[in-house]
């Protein structure tokens, strides 16, 4: 078997896709997945468009969604155990880095993400400079929303706002870009859901510079029923927590 | 008594234990053991807890016995807590090493191989 980090691959994966990001340096699409083998193919169809660079990280789904995503012409990592999201991130962004990184995109698998947003935000990463672009889908559009999913998210923003200082108008959203520098100074050690926090807390306390761009999210009903559910918010607090306390 | 001849063999075979262990962590060995050299000392002469409870405001000894093992018991779930996590952070590390030593590239497919990585040899 022939694996990814054999370095006569690096070249070849690393090269930079010209038609899909207008010769950005080389960029890396991250996908954590589990269980969207209904979606993953779809997904990674329209996400070529942002780069062809992409790693999903197989947390150890029970259906096809690794192989799915190989033969959708992605790269595959799987954990042999399921770790959680912010794990396999972490995994996904170690891979992209191995690789040759420029820049890196977190993009969720299960399509709520539109692949033109994630390339606004390559783009303004490049123009601009900076370490970070996040999306907000307070700034863009959240289609299909609940009114209780927006006030707790509306709540959690105000949350973050106040422990880590960043102006940010969204938490919880899964599409970012890093540069590589960026990514190599995150660590994630929340590997379920608090790491959303936690990266946004990181961006604060390296001081790292950056931007929040519009973006638009699409609740559908599969995306609703894989996503989070909204008593998770008091399960991230929880995890936030106990990780200062016990760092 | 029988009841102090069971309680305090025991308590000698835990404060053996802790000693027997004292290369894994010096701190926590220590204080097994004084635990149970100070059980011993309760158990052998009954009448020190009840001085010892009002010397410090408590009425009874057998209530100051059960304060102790409380704060006992709460240090040791704290303690284990912290392995715990610990533990966790190793496997995830172990577990992200796996992944990343076996990732696998859309040519794998093409040459009809499952893409559940093998470890290399």
């Amino acid at each position: 078997m022939k694996f990814a980090n054999d370095p006569s691959r690096l070249l070849l994966d690393s090269a930079p896709d010209a038609r899909s990001t207008q010769g950005i340096r080389s960029v890396w699409l991250v996908i954590p997945a589990y269980n969207e083998a209904k979606v993953i193919s779809d997904t990674l169809r329209s996400a070529r468009a942002v780069s062809r660079n992409i790693v999903v990280v197989d947390d150890c789904s029970t259906d096809a969604t690794g192989q799915l995503a190989l033969e959708a012409g992605a790269h595959v990592c799987r954990h042999p155990i399921n770790l959680g999201q912010g794990a396999a991130l972490q995994t996904g962004i170690d891979h992209a880095l191995a690789q040759g990184a420029e820049v890196i995109v977190t993009f969720d698998a299960d399509g709520q993400h539109q692949p033109a947003d994630a390339r606004r935000m390559v783009e303004t990463l490049d123009q601009l400079g900076c370490d970070v672009v996040l999306a907000s889908r307070f700034r863009g559009a959240a289609e299909g929303i609940s009114g209780v999913r927006r006030t707790i998210l509306r709540l959690a923003t105000w949350y973050t706002r106040l422990t880590t200082g960043l102006a940010v108008t969204d938490t919880h959203n899964g599409l970012r870009a890093f540069s590589r520098n960026a990514a190599r100074a995150l660590r994630i050690r929340q590997n379920r859901m608090a790491h959303a926090s936690e990266i946004l807390e990181a961006i604060g306390r390296l001081k790292l510079q950056y931007v929040e761009v519009p973006c638009t999210i699409t609740y559908t009903e599969y995306s609703r029923a894989k996503g989070q559910r909204l008593s998770g918010a008091f399960a991230i607090l929880t995890d936030l927590y106990l990780r200062r306390l016990y760092k | 008594m029988i009841i102090q001849f069971l309680l305090s063999s025991i308590l000698l075979g835990v404060f053996a234990y802790a000693l027997s262990q004292r290369r894994r962590s010096v701190p926590i060995s220590v204080a097994i053991m004084a635990i149970s050299l100070g059980g011993i000392v309760l158990v052998l002469f009954p009448e020190v807890t009840t001085r010892v409870a009002h010397a410090v405001g408590v009425g009874r000894g057998a209530d100051l016995v059960f304060y102790c093992f409380i704060l006992i018991t709460l240090a040791a779930i704290f303690n284990i807590h912290l392995r715990l996590r610990a533990t966790t952070e190793t496997i995830t590390e172990l577990a992200r090493a796996w992944a990343l030593a076996t990732a696998s590239c859309p040519d794998d497919t093409k040459a009809g191989r499952s893409h559940r990585a093998v470890l290399p040899n």
